[in-house]
């Protein structure tokens, strides 16, 4: 009986599977398959032995890895961007995202929705070249700052100014981006809310306390949970570009370590190990978030 | 009928994206055939001329500025007529060379490739790993390869076995021999070339007060920041300004025999003192933490806006100075050969002979890899020297005499938009490679800079061997670096960089000099 039933949703629902195939495809092409690829932490990997071939080495990279020098500098550099960029960052797209949806006039809207767009189209290098020329030791800034107050900023080469930089740079060129799915969610609201609200004589920013957030709570709650699962991964683009020795200190994130002592001298299997520690803490952490984020009675990720 | 619409939308969207993506793979399969038609085309010239068929090789190499025209370089077809092969080169900007080398050593596509950093950590590291072929039988076969000299060999092999083939270039100086200068900067202002240290911080001063390039640009000396990976220090490029103050090449022994890191002698607190004295007067780059390599440095220098930089007789050449007088008609450079110390020290790098490595994948099969061989021998031929310097006779140039080629306007501008020594990828033994002019003049005071170095090369005993704890580490210099950085920059106290020091002598040091000097005893013996 069971098995008739199933089959008959199946004959039922086929067109569905075979929509959904492509994607399933792809997270196992992409996805899972090169998973397999993680055996290679526990072996000394070299391309020219090839996978099977290379000799284990157990957790020699594991021990490796977390006996390293700055280990603990690594892991606080590398979770401060990601906090900052959840607390400034993140809320700074919601604002911007109801900022856009409260604006009434439609042709103005979509000419301020181009634009905030835009930068996010630009490449971290074109972005790196901007802040040089403005914020650089010879940078626009500067140069005034030496004009008018005879003082200087060291934007680009002292350790305070680092970590606000890169929020300032993705504010700057991803926010835009961002606010898509919110200002999707917010289309979502049924008006209806608005009018009712209208008549019991609640105003905007009533409207917007009372009814926006609440209506696209269960969005932000989901966008926080994926943007969890990121927390261990920099931008590896824009921190390599920003570092330079003199705001190492704060600068040096896990994905640069991996570039210099993974790619750069080869060590494939340490990279890989270091790939799977922060997948491990990722994962880790997107359950816990997802485990409180039921507790406290929304949907969550799973 | 409600379900049966809606089934026929889901199968005809479902179509469609299968199209899509058959369109796709389509794509691919009709980009796989261009790829392979010209290979086609070399069979159909196959039936033309009777000889062997031509060996497609096809390598990664570096290039520094713009590369070669790609479209019917007359340099390149004349190469390749010649030596019998078909080049497929792709040129890397020197920039993006190592990031782009990583990931073209694993894929295991190219038949040949240029390592551009030599021998070091990472190449002894490949070479274990088996990455490349084992060269040293074919050498001996070789005609022109087999006359680069024993040092150099020496320097590139690894446990007695030649893995690749270096690029013979001069012992002395390499890219960092000497500091060149703005002449008529000096000489609007009654100077004379600075020869010692305190000559030079003294004409830097001139020009930061009196501000030649203008609206307040002017800067007197640029370097660029080194990340810490390869070695310490706030800057690179400043090899001159060590050696005056009597600082070692990178390592030395002392009297005992025991290996002394450069940063660990007082003599390099006191270079780290001079660059923060001159800092703090704004001699130096404002940028020059913010600069990434000595490209950048040189491009500040050939727009114009700095005074002098490190680099060899390379940049004094008629092609730098074009591009420094569309900003200056009157711009001029000197060099100052070797910058003299307080006390007289002075000195250039004696350094590993060569620069780059070609070696060859090992996934290359062995037929060949003699066919290969073959081809960078032929490179290093005499002929081709004449060929790097002035084209094909006819083409690029209409005569080549005294060592020079004789060149119309139009014969120049072909020449320098395709480049035929940058198609000779192994080069004859030569110690004047880097006079390159083609005035007389400027050859002649590139020739006589190359003597006068050669008499104060500056030897690293450890040159040639490589520490796997250095290897494993990359990060072990970051902090003293930045450390040292934060000092010149008058941020930070000495007691600070003291403090970084004696603890990497402590630590990582300890082990990577005592590795080093196990390898050093291993040879002496």
């Amino acid at each position: 009986m069971v098995r008739s039933h199933r089959f008959n949703r199946f004959n039922q629902l086929w067109p569905f599977y075979l929509l959904a195939a492509p994607g399933i495809l792809y997270f196992l092409i992409f996805h899972y398959i090169p998973m397999s690829g993680l055996v290679l932490a526990f072996k000394d990997y070299s391309p020219f032995i090839g996978m099977i071939k290379s000799p284990w080495v157990g957790f020699e990279h594991f021990q490796q890895f977390f006996s390293t020098d700055n280990f603990y500098v690594l892991l606080r550099n590398t979770l401060m961007i990601s906090l900052l960029s959840l607390v400034v960052y993140f809320p700074f797209t919601i604002l911007l995202s109801i900022m856009l949806n409260e604006i009434r006039l439609k042709m103005f809207k979509r000419i301020s929705q181009t634009i905030v767009y835009l930068p996010h189209f630009l490449s971290w290098v074109v972005i790196y070249g901007i802040t040089i020329s403005f914020f650089g030791p010879s940078g626009v800034i500067n140069h005034y700052l030496e004009q008018w107050f005879d003082t200087s900023a060291l934007f680009l080469v002292s350790n305070d100014w680092f970590r606000p930089l890169i929020i300032f740079q993705s504010i700057w060129k991803d926010a835009g981006w961002g606010t898509i799915i919110f200002l999707a969610a917010l289309a979502g609201i049924n008006p209806e809310l608005y009018e009712a609200a209208k008549v019991d004589g609640a105003n905007r920013f009533h409207n917007i306390w009372h009814i926006t957030l609440p209506g696209i709570k269960s969005t932000i709650v989901i966008l926080l949970l994926l943007r969890l699962g990121s927390s261990l991964d920099s931008n590896f683009m824009q921190i390599f570009l920003m570092t330079n020795s003199l705001n190492l200190d704060v600068s040096n994130v896990f994905d640069l370590f991996v570039y210099h002592t993974g790619l750069q001298q080869f060590n494939y299997s340490f990279a890989i190990t270091v790939g799977m520690f922060k997948s491990v803490v990722s994962l880790i952490l997107v359950l816990g978030a997802n485990y409180l984020a039921k507790l406290m009675g929304e949907d969550g990720i799973l | 009928m409600q379900i049966k619409k809606n089934l026929a939308q889901v199968v005809t969207a479902s179509v469609l994206m299968t199209t899509v993506l058959a369109g796709c793979s389509g794509n691919g399969n009709s980009s796989a055939g261009e790829t392979a038609s010209p290979t086609n085309a070399a069979n159909g010239q196959q039936t033309a001329a009777p000889s062997v068929e031509p060996t497609t090789i096809k390598a990664m190499t570096i290039t520094f500025g713009d590369p070669p025209s790609a479209d019917n370089n007359q340099a390149k077809a004349d190469l390749e007529k010649r030596g019998n092969v078909k080049l497929d080169l792709t040129f890397v900007p020197s920039e993006a060379y190592g990031d782009k080398l990583a990931v073209a050593v694993s894929a295991n596509d190219y038949d040949l490739l240029l390592i551009d950093s030599g021998k070091d950590n990472k190449y002894t590291n490949l070479v274990k790993m088996g990455a490349f072929h084992d060269l040293t039988d074919y050498i001996a076969g070789t005609k022109n390869i087999s006359q680069i000299e024993d040092a150099v060999w020496n320097n590139t092999s690894v446990q007695g076995k030649i893995y690749g083939i270096p690029r013979p270039r001069g012992l002395y100086g390499g890219g960092e021999a000497s500091v060149i200068i703005r002449k008529d900067w000096l000489d609007k202002y009654d100077l004379e070339v600075p020869k010692t240290i305190d000559e030079l911080t003294n004409a830097l001063q001139v020009f930061k007060d009196n501000d030649p390039a203008g609206g307040g640009n002017t800067v007197p000396l640029t370097v660029y920041g080194v990340d810490g990976v390869s070695g310490p220090g706030p800057f690179g490029s400043v090899f001159p300004m060590l050696f005056a103050f009597g600082v070692p090449h990178i390592w030395a022994l002392d009297d005992s025999g025991q290996p002394v890191r450069d940063f660990q002698t007082t003599e390099y607190k006191n270079y780290l003192d001079w660059l923060k004295d001159t800092w703090s007067k704004g001699l130096i780059d404002k940028d020059a933490p913010v600069l990434k390599n000595q490209q950048q440095a040189r491009n500040k220098f050939q727009a114009g806006v700095a005074g002098a930089f490190v680099t060899n007789v390379g940049d004094i050449s008629e092609t730098s100075l074009e591009k420094m007088k569309q900003v200056d008609p009157n711009a001029e450079i000197a060099v100052i050969d070797v910058l003299e110390g307080r006390e007289g020290q002075k000195g250039v790098a004696l350094i590993g002979g060569y620069y780059g490595i070609w070696a060859i994948p090992s996934s290359v099969p062995k037929e060949k890899v003699q066919k290969i061989i073959d081809f960078l021998d032929f490179t290093s031929a005499e002929e081709n020297i004449a060929f790097s310097k002035a084209g094909v006779i006819g083409v690029h140039a209409s005569d080549f005499k005294d060592g020079l080629p004789v060149q119309t306007e139009d014969q120049k501008k072909l020449f320098d938009l395709e480049k035929p020594s940058a198609f000779v990828l192994q080069n004859r033994v030569d110690p004047y490679i880097y006079a390159n002019s083609k005035v007389p003049e400027i050859l002649e005071v590139q020739k006589a800079s190359l003597d006068v170095i050669a008499g104060y090369g500056i030897p690293n005993p450890f040159l040639s061997y490589s520490s796997a704890t250095a290897a494993k580490n990359p990060d072990t210099y970051k902090k003293m670096s930045a450390a040292m950085t934060q000092y010149v920059l008058g941020e930070t106290t000495w007691e600070a960089v003291q403090k970084e020091i004696d603890a990497w002598t402590a630590g990582d040091g300890a082990v990577i000099a005592k590795e080093l000097l196990e390898e050093y005893n291993a040879d002496q013996q």
